[in-house]
């Protein structure tokens, strides 16, 4: 079902005005920045398919391989498909003499390695601090994402909790030293957490299982447990995250059910390409309003698109995503509206803080324009980004008053590599907006087109 | 008591109308054949609808026939053979695809049925009938396609034509694993193609086959058409195949009794109009290669649910893991710390991962094999039962098993256990593992788990299986998308589920006529 567009509420001369200026402020710091070998790769990889593909898949195995013989074997494998076509230099070093073999397999691991260090900020707890506070003192909070291979036994459900307690713990203390910074510490009402971290349902027990709904409520208070109790101790904020669409509703249950048993700073990730993200936003608007709780809401467009329609198809059900750019990118501005009019006016009632999950210029003026007219102070919200991704859409936001917070993954090599391979797909996707933005240079007025304006213009070509 | 809403007896007009629906489907290339969805259990409506379904569900007893009554449904489908054979087709095909309307509207009752005669689990249960809903409107389908006359060649006055008709009375003995599925599919296939039918179903699940008779009758398949022959497959059984009236046999179950099947069918009487022919699907030794650039996340997953889903009871589980050597440590302690998380239990509870076996032979013989493997090799892993969970449930339990140390020559790599029994064998390399998939007599199934573009083209090659998975589970083949079948000692015949399976019901015929007259031939052109 397709909502009817009301093209009028939105105000697109104030947004392209937003627009325009936060553009403005990019590009005059994208002429500061020099153009990397990871970028020249990734500008490869969107010219030619097979290249891509291929490439992403060595990725993806790389981490299993361990001599370089085996590197070699792998790479000349996957990029000597007869579908790929390779830039020169790559199909040059590939067909050199057995002598030079193992020099290639090593650049290659190195230049990937060093593609991961741009999206993942480290290893462990030491290794991300000194990065963490450098991004502190730019004016830049985070929220970390410990990334771990699937947990498929018990010992491994429990060395992720140890790791993440060990996180919790490590960060708070840490981060007590920091010096102040009111515009990441400075909330509407309250002061902002400094240390917070995400999570994922998925990494706590063996087996998600919404079939078994009330046996994985059960199963998942039991890990969560240590979890929170530390979390509340020490004041840090944790979010839940959203995985794919057959978690969701668990995944608000039980954050529900959290919200209600330990007294946490709370927060949950939204997903606006799900057709269900209206009903999920006033799901928890009533939540918030029934019970005075205040949680911080995540808005995000979504990170499994081609899983969920893949899934769907494959299992003959309902597509539960917006099959369209434009209509998540609409979904995406109704929904924050809708958080926006959520907002607590004073600590004694319930409500909802938004937090802005997006790089989309179009997308962040449109929410920056209602914060305007509801007569909403800046601080009313946040602005979070992934981190090693989109930096001169982060320095505009700064500049313009506006705390931001990074999504910083911390992890191995290993479960790594799926991460990256999701960042390198965005990066590279057709419908990315990182990819019109940075790399396309479209004019301003393309970039901020209102998605609302599509939808109504599809309605009315329907209508006759 | 299941009465499902449409009336008895189906009028000429109604058969007709499905029909040419049909047919103007089937013309509508873009309307290609669609799988029965299964149930989305992340879905609280279909959850608790679910749920309640199944535990209204009630089995009945069989009253089991003997062998003199089993001869009189043979008396009785060789008076309706004419009848059926003289129907349009597309009035059969209708039948099937009322059937599968009816066997829809009561999908979640069914499910609780197979979960409470068989012991599968929800997934596996609901599977169970997405299936049978499928072949019957997969052959419906192919049955309309094959019944007009195929032109060959294209020579002005000679007209030659190919088509098929039905072989005659047909016995469909059906195994207990897939109780519904396989029991409409085999059924299916014969009466859609105009065979008069007897279904003699496994003693263990003889009350889920007879709702399915019932309604292939509700549906308006004559009761003289398909007859129910519930009964001991040593007598009742024996007694069909031997009867020298009946021309197709179709069975699915083990190599023991098919290949028994196979020798009684052809020793030809002399009274015998036809030489029997007998379409048998048997067991399997299935493995899967894990290749040293395995993702082990899917890797771990998908080998455990292949071995361990219906405590291994499928033709297709994987009862041999082939590693690579060196990724095998890493690989066996994931899977054997992974195989502890799996819940045996009652499988009417939506947590329990891993249900009972069929009856106490089953486990009898499975037990044998725990022993075996402890003697060949090294118990990595063997779950307890949980205390008084067989008392509660009234069906007895193996817990999954997993052996190291085992090479091929051993009798727990060779030996069909058919239960929740994995062996694993090391190799030295991908080409290696090949060569220890492929030693052993059955050919069903097989899986690799690789990244390696060369390997898998490799495997595609040399891998010799009916069916071969890569990267994913090695059971829950589909309807039309992955027709199901083997060769080797793991049967013989067309796939299940694919466009030529229902051609071994039939005979073929050729017509050639000499359609020119005093040098005139209509088909010239000037």
């Amino acid at each position: 079902m397709n909502r009817i567009p009301d093209v009028s509420v939105y105000d697109e001369q104030r947004i392209m005005q937003i627009g325009c200026e936060l553009l403005a402020a990019m590009h005059e710091h994208e002429a500061k920045q020099a153009f990397s070998a990871t970028e020249k790769l990734m500008d490869w990889a969107m010219k030619d398919h097979g290249f891509k593909v291929q490439l992403f898949r060595f990725v993806d195995t790389l981490p299993t391989l361990h001599t370089s013989s085996q590197v070699y074997g792998y790479l000349a494998d996957f990029l000597l498909q007869p579908e790929v076509h390779l830039p020169l230099g790559m199909a040059t070093a590939l067909k050199a003499g057995k002598i030079f073999r193992p020099a290639v397999a090593m650049t290659t691991r190195k230049q990937i390695e060093h593609m991961a260090k741009r999206f993942i900020a480290g290893m462990t707890a030491n290794e991300i601090l000194p990065v963490l506070e450098k991004q502190w003192e730019k004016q830049t909070a985070f929220s970390i994402d410990l990334l771990g291979e699937e947990c498929l036994s018990e010992e491994e459900t429990d060395a992720y909790r140890v790791r993440y307690l060990e996180l919790v713990q490590q960060l708070s203390t840490a981060t007590k030293s920091w010096k102040a910074q009111l515009i990441l510490e400075e909330g509407m009402l309250a002061n902002v957490p400094r240390t917070n971290l995400s999570l994922k349902i998925s990494s706590l027990v063996t087996k998600a299982d919404p079939m078994d709904f009330e046996g994985t409520l059960a199963k998942l208070d039991q890990a969560i447990k240590p979890i929170l109790l530390q979390a509340v101790q020490c004041g840090a904020l944790i979010n839940f995250d959203m995985e794919n669409y057959a978690l969701k509703d668990l995944t608000i249950e039980f954050f529900k059910q959290c919200c209600e048993k330990y007294n946490f700073v709370a927060g949950i990730a939204l997903q606006a390409y799900l057709r269900s993200a209206e009903d999920d936003a006033h799901n928890l608007i009533e939540f918030t309003k029934r019970t005075g709780r205040q949680i911080t809401v995540r808005l995000v467009k979504g990170a499994y698109w081609d899983f969920e329609v893949i899934n769907a198809q494959q299992m003959g059900w309902k597509i539960p995503v917006w099959m369209h750019k434009h209509e998540t990118d609409a979904c995406y501005e109704r929904v924050a509206d809708l958080l926006l009019t959520a907002t607590p006016r004073d600590l004694s009632q319930g409500g909802i803080h938004l937090a802005l999950g997006s790089h989309n210029v179009r997308s962040i003026a449109s929410v920056l324009s209602t914060l305007e007219s509801q007569g909403l102070p800046k601080n009313a919200i946040e602005m979070q980004m992934l981190y090693g991704m989109a930096d001169s859409i982060k320095v505009a936001i700064i500049e313009r008053g506006y705390r931001l917070r990074e999504y910083v993954p911390v992890g191995e090599f290993l479960p790594g590599m799926a991460y990256l391979v999701r960042r390198l797909l965005e990066n590279t996707s057709n419908e990315s907006w990182l990819r019109a933005g940075d790399h396309e240079r479209l004019p301003d007025n393309v970039l901020l087109e209102s998605p609302h304006e599509i939808l109504d213009l599809e309605h009315k070509r329907a209508k006759q | 008591m299941i009465r499902p809403n449409k009336s008895d007896n189906a009028t000429i007009a109604e058969n007709r109308l499905a029909g040419s629906m049909l047919i103007e489907e089937r013309q509508n290339q873009q309307n290609e054949f669609r799988n029965e969805p299964m149930r989305d259990f992340s879905d609280k409506q279909q959850r608790d609808s679910f749920s309640k379904a199944i535990n209204k569900s009630t089995i009945n007893s069989v009253r089991f026939i003997d062998e003199v009554q089993a001869i009189k449904l043979i008396d009785a489908a060789e008076s309706s053979f004419e009848f059926w054979r003289s129907i349009a087709v597309y009035q059969r095909a209708a039948k099937l695809l009322r059937a599968a309307e009816i066997i829809r509207q009561s999908r979640d009752y069914l499910s609780g049925i197979i979960i409470k005669e068989s012991g599968k689990v929800w997934r596996e249960a609901d599977a169970d009938v997405c299936e049978a809903i499928d072949f019957l409107q997969f052959y419906a389908r192919c049955a309309v396609e094959m019944s007009l006359p195929e032109k060959l060649g294209s020579y002005p006055g000679e007209l030659n034509e190919h088509w098929g008709e039905p072989r005659g009375i047909t016995v469909v003995i059906s195994p207990w694993n897939f109780p519904l599925a396989i029991a409409t599919g085999m059924v299916a296939a014969a009466l859609v193609t105009g065979n008069p039918v007897i279904l003699k179903p496994a003693e263990q699940t003889s009350y889920i086959a007879k709702i399915l008779v019932d309604f292939m009758h509700q549906a308006g398949v004559p009761r003289q058409v398909l007859l129910f022959a519930p009964g001991v497959g040593e007598t009742v059984g024996a007694a069909l195949v031997k009867d020298p009236r009946v021309a197709t046999i179709a069975f699915t179950g083990s190599k023991e009794v098919g290949l028994d099947i196979i020798r009684t069918a052809y020793d030809t009487q002399s009274n015998q109009s036809i030489v029997k022919r007998v379409i048998s699907e048997m067991g399997g030794k299935n493995a899967i290669i894990v290749d040293d650039s395995a993702d082990l996340d899917q890797a771990v997953i998908g080998v455990r649910s292949s071995a361990f889903d219906f405590s291994g009871q499928k033709c297709s589980a994987c009862s041999r893991c082939i590693v690579h050597k060196e990724i095998y440590d890493q690989f066996v302690n994931r899977l054997v710390a992974s195989t502890k998380t799996l819940i045996v239990g009652d499988p009417m509870e939506p947590g329990t991962d891993v249900g009972p076996l069929i009856d106490e032979a089953a486990a009898g013989k499975v037990k044998h094999y725990v022993e075996v493997g402890k003697k060949e090799g090294k118990l990595a892993i063997g779950l307890n039962v949980p205390d008084g969970l067989e008392d509660r449930v009234g069906k007895p339990y193996v817990a999954p098993h997993i052996y190291t140390g085992i090479n091929q020559n051993h009798k727990i790599a060779n030996e069909e256990v058919f239960g929740p029994v994995l062996a694993i064998i090391k190799a030295d390399s991908f080409e290696h593992a090949l060569k220890i998939a492929n030693a052993t007599n059955y050919k069903l199934t097989g899986g690799v788990f690789s990244r390696k573009p060369s390997n898998l083209k490799l495997a595609k090659e040399k891998f010799r299986v009916g069916n071969l998975y890569i990267n994913r589970s090695i059971t829950g083949a589909l309807v039309s998308r992955q027709p199901f079948g083997g060769f080797g000692l793991s049967g013989v015949g067309e796939k299940a589920g694919g466009a030529y399976y229902l051609r071994q019901f039939t005979v073929p015929r050729v017509c050639t006529e000499n359609t020119m007259r005093r040098g005139f031939a209509p088909e010239l052109k000037d």
